[in-house]
């Protein structure tokens, strides 16, 4: 059955799962079916085992997937530096944490811009907590998919999400000016992140270190490269426990938990499985003309056409957008302009966008770019260098109406050179006869 | 034994009265705002669900917020949720200490507190929140609004982030073409030009030009070839001069012009040596009869 390894995954089937101890792999049964289900290679190990993700410069693996909260130091023949290594290889990394979360983890995640709360914290809220999971503590916060998740659909489609997602685990917060990062679940305006109780008669007496919208439940990070990176605060949300228990909170009606759906969906990004885009194409060349030109020339125009595939549930299919933007370069952008995108039909299997363009009355060397990026989308860096010439000597207008005059003196001189020579050579003075008369 | 009798007591009480305690009972609630040098702007007395409006606090002010819990359980949370009023609702969370009489308070010095506070004259919406995992039903309670005067000195700043979204259309300015002269005036100075002509055609007229008979030409067949011959090189050195002007290369040009110009300079020199015995026979025949 090792044929089956054409993994709906664009990376690739193999996946690594570090736990801190391998009977902690009976919660998440319903998870590792899920991943093996969409053809994943799923290898279990413990963080005492020595393992490698590389050997040779080679990835051994595609995905790996840290749900070892507690782990202290890695696993012998991995390190930090060979996890970004990892991610810089194309990796795609899942990194999910709990409130007895190790200084190795909060370590990595810094490497991301991502900064977990202090150890043995939890998010408490005591207006959100579910009555059943949470009775105790109030630990286990019930977050509305309506006004708490990413509105960014490729990464999460907030319309697919069931019901409420059930969390209970470690705060995190993400650096608010890296482009990189996105807040994809945050917890409830009321919810507050606190040292964990041990059930005395205790007060939150300091302000919290972050509290409400602050506190993100789970981010996803895509490097530049388009690997992607997903830190959870919560490694209950993934078991199976989390799957399957309904959601209630206070004075609500019960209803399903979307667990098992947000991390289906966020594991199907995460791990390559959709929200891929590729260039296919891109054509440019003169109006009228079908074929590229060896360069333009000042104030030409040119049609730019580029054609984008995005990836999603194991095939490629024509990509929809309406802010797909070309750009002319030359050290700053001349000209800006958003593609138009040619009607999709059934034999559709790219999106082709267009755009008829006049370019600028300046020469030189041309980037035409388009460098599409969105949240939740790979991203798109296409770029053509062309040349665009001035006119040469000949290419000016020829005659200009201004210049009548000069043409006429010269014609004048033309004809008159004629009509002079015509005279003298046939013709004569009169007076010579007239005086012949008189005399 | 009976220390764990005493055990059994205390839980058997306390799974009571979380029984019987299914809220919050929160009362004797105070807010005020002071200024630096102690004197108090406002001060509120509040109550369930009373909302004080058109709060206002300078960035120096300090605002003090105390209540008093009735329950027999401190509660883990009693916080105050400050959310800004604008299009990014910016939360602030402050938190009360609470002692175990179930008294509690915070101050706000809005100079050193956090700096959401500072980036400009915003407005706060204020939720009281008091909670605790013994407590089955948490107390929530909108305050009203706040709103706080920024620094009129260095405001905090937030960080900036590229949003990756569509950017502005940029379109070239094109520069503007070359201011040309009007046709009109072109036209006038064309006609202008063509004056000489005019001039020429009048003189000639008065001067009397007579041209020799077609029957006398044919008379002299060879002068007469040699004539046309010439002239017509002429014409045609005009030709190749406009051919030249509109879209014939130099080479070429330079070739039509060798050959017509050894065909100009041969006939010519028959033909003009013709023209001058004609005149100069003219010339004598004139003198004579003046003679």
């Amino acid at each position: 059955m090792a044929l089956v390894a054409s993994a709906t995954s664009l990376t690739g089937p193999r996946t690594l799962v570090l736990l801190d101890n391998l009977d902690d792999a009976d919660a998440y049964m319903d998870l590792w079916d899920d991943l093996q289900s969409r053809q994943f290679n799923v290898t279990l190990h413990d963080v005492k085992t020595p393992v490698s993700l590389s050997k040779y410069d080679q990835r051994l693996f595609d995905h790996l997937l840290i749900l070892a909260p507690k782990m202290t130091a890695y696993p012998t023949g991995m390190n930090a530096k060979s996890v970004v290594g990892f991610v810089a290889e194309g990796g795609n990394v899942l990194v999910a944490a709990s409130s007895e979360l190790g200084n190795t983890i909060r370590e990595l995640s810094r490497e991301f811009d991502v900064e977990f709360d202090n150890r043995y914290t939890t998010v408490y809220d005591h207006f959100n907590y579910d009555q059943d999971l949470g009775k105790d503590r109030h630990d286990t916060v019930v977050v509305n998919t309506g006004t708490h998740l990413s509105t960014v659909d490729a990464i999460v489609p907030q319309k697919d999400i069931p019901g409420p997602i059930l969390f209970r685990g470690i705060a995190h917060s993400i650096n608010p000016s890296n482009s990189l990062l996105t807040k994809v679940l945050w917890a409830p305006q009321e919810a507050y992140s606190w040292e964990t109780q041990d059930g005395d008669n205790e007060s939150a007496n300091q302000d919290p270190s972050v509290s409400g919208k602050d506190i993100s439940l789970v981010s996803v990070m895509q490097a530049r490269n388009n690997a992607r990176i997903a830190f959870l605060g919560s490694t209950d949300m993934l078991t199976d426990r989390y799957f399957s228990a309904p959601a209630k909170k206070h004075g609500e009606k019960i209803s399903p938990s979307g667990n098992r759906k947000f991390i289906e969906e966020l594991t199907k990004w995460t791990f390559q499985e959709k929200g891929a885009l590729d260039v296919v194409a891109v054509q440019h060349h003169k109006v009228g003309e079908e074929e590229a030109p060896a360069h333009y020339r000042i104030k030409d125009t040119m049609t730019y056409t580029i054609s984008l595939a995005e990836y999603h549930d194991g095939e490629w299919h024509p990509f929809s957008a309406d802010d797909v933007q070309l750009e002319l370069i030359m050290l700053d952008p001349y000209v800006r302009k958003t593609l138009e995108q040619v009607p999709l039909d059934d034999q559709s299997t790219v999106g082709t966008f267009t755009t008829t363009l006049q370019l600028p009355d300046q020469y030189g060397v041309f980037k035409f770019a388009v460098n599409y990026k969105r949240p939740g989308l790979t991203y798109v860096e296409s770029v053509t260098t062309v040349g665009i010439h001035p006119f040469r000597h000949d290419q000016y207008p020829r005659f200009i109406s201004q210049a009548k005059p000069y043409y006429t003196s010269a014609a004048s001189m033309g004809v008159g050179l004629l009509i002079f020579s015509f005279v003298y050579l046939w013709g004569g003075l009169e007076s010579t006869v007239k005086t012949t008369k008189k005399a | 034994m009976a220390k764990f009798s005493s055990l059994v007591l205390v839980a058997v009480l306390a799974s009571l009265s979380s029984a019987i305690a299914a809220s919050w009972n929160v009362n004797d609630i105070n807010l005020s705002v002071t200024a630096k040098n102690g004197a108090k702007k406002a001060d509120h007395k509040l109550e369930y669900p009373y909302a004080v409006e058109d709060l206002k606090a300078d960035n120096s002010d300090i605002l003090k917020f105390s209540f008093k819990v009735e329950n027999k359980e401190r509660p883990h949370q009693a916080m105050v949720v400050f959310q800004s009023q604008d299009e990014f609702q910016d939360e602030i969370m402050v938190a009360a200490a609470v002692k175990p009489s179930g008294k509690g308070r915070f101050e706000i010095n809005f100079a050193k507190a956090d700096p959401k506070f500072r980036y400009n004259t915003r407005k706060f919406s204020m939720t009281f929140l008091v909670g605790g995992s013994k407590v089955e039903e948490p107390f929530k309670y909108a305050l009203g609004h706040i709103e706080v005067q920024g620094p009129s000195a260095n405001p905090a700043v937030r960080p900036s982030r590229v949003a990756y979204e569509a950017l502005d259309e940029i379109h070239h300015q094109f520069r503007a073409d070359q201011k040309l002269i009007n046709r009109a005036v072109s036209g006038l100075f064309s006609l202008l030009v063509l004056a000489p002509f005019a001039a020429l055609f009048l003189l000639w007229s008065q001067l009397g030009i007579k041209f020799e008979p077609l029957k006398a030409m044919a008379q002299r067949p060879l002068e007469l070839v040699a004539g046309l011959v010439f002239f017509s090189s002429l014409a045609a050195i005009e030709f190749v001069f406009y051919s030249y002007w509109t879209h014939v290369t130099l080479f070429p040009v330079l070739q039509y012009l060798g050959v017509l110009s050894l065909v100009a300079l041969v006939s010519g020199r028959s033909v003009l040596s013709s023209v001058q015995t004609r005149r100069l026979q003219r010339t004598q025949a004139s003198s004579k009869k003046d003679l």
